[in-house]
């Protein structure tokens, strides 16, 4: 399953990105897509519910603890992570993969494909930005691997696109290219544990109660500052 | 050898004084970071109040140059 709004000139690039990811796989697995209005949190739910998918994909925009819908309303945060329990997760997303990706094992989620901060791209190499973004979902699809066993090939796949972009003399484009490489992170069962929260209040609470009495704090904290997406970040 | 801040600024300038406006195919060269959308002039007319922004375009030239560091 994928969701993608598109309501800002940066969604409706992410969009084409994402639909075209999707049609590259949609020979080797059943995709659900919900695109532009659609991606917003009662079709997602409901369909998350009834169709149990294996993969959920999201791409712009995303925040520390949230994927955002078409609507500006999260489609998943901290609440309803859990919804993904058993899937592999697919985000393109700015910063989810600190917050959410953090919880995700926690959550019984699989594996959590994220970046760790916000993304950056030049539209000097929209092409170029689509093909690293799109590469590591496509060749976990394509190969049968775990995204966990496809993401250093696809950093590198990165690496050696922002190379070429700097011999094209596309310096910001290459800058962007190595920095979403830099910040890219897949989290999954097993795997090392997250980095221990930077805030003091956070680590302590981690310390006495676990990832999962964290993620209940946050979650509450959630609830009472309902998020709102930043425009400006 | 990294460059330090001020050089690194003046770089970074550079870099951006010599991006086209405009990408071959006519539309306007923009860059994302976040939740931002910027274009080289938007970028440039903030360059000296917007401290955040300064940071963010530093902060990208600064991992290609250790990128490249790296590679050699």
């Amino acid at each position: 399953m994928a969701a993608a709004p598109k309501f800002d000139e940066v969604t409706e690039i992410s969009l084409d990105w994402c639909s075209q990811a999707m049609d590259e796989i949609s020979d080797k697995i059943e995709v659900l897509g919900f695109y532009d209005r659609e991606a917003v949190k009662r079709y997602v739910i409901q369909a998350l519910k009834d169709k149990r998918p294996q993969w959920f994909v999201h791409y712009d925009h995303g925040s520390e603890y949230v994927m955002w819908g078409d609507d500006e309303e999260p489609i998943i945060d901290l609440s309803s992570l859990d919804r993904l329990a058993g899937m592999h997760v697919y985000c393109m997303n700015c910063s989810s993969g600190k917050g959410l990706g953090a919880h995700a094992v926690g959550k019984g989620i699989l594996e959590y494909w994220g970046y760790v901060d916000v993304v950056a791209f030049t539209t000097d190499a929209l092409k170029e930005f689509g093909d690293v973004f799109n590469y590591g979902i496509i060749m976990s699809v394509d190969s049968g691997r775990w995204l966990k066993d496809v993401v250093e090939e696809a950093r590198q796949h990165g690496y050696d696109t922002a190379d070429r972009l700097r011999e094209d003399g596309k310096i910001l484009a290459a800058s962007a290219m190595v920095r979403d490489m830099n910040i890219l992170h897949v989290y999954f069962e097993g795997g090392p544990e997250p980095p221990e929260p930077e805030c003091w209040f956070s680590r302590l609470a981690k310390r006495l109660f676990g990832w999962n009495g964290l993620w209940l704090l946050r979650m509450l904290r959630q609830k009472l500052l309902e998020p709102v997406r930043a425009h400006n970040l | 050898m990294v460059a330090r801040k001020d050089e690194l600024d003046e770089e970074v300038l550079e870099v951006l004084r010599q991006q086209p406006e405009k990408n071959s195919d006519g539309t306007p060269w923009k860059l994302k970071i976040g939740s931002r959308f910027l274009t080289k002039r938007d970028i440039l007319d903030n360059w000296d109040n917007d401290k955040e922004l300064k940071r963010d375009v530093r902060k990208l030239l600064l991992g290609l140059k250790l990128h490249l560091l790296g590679r050699r």
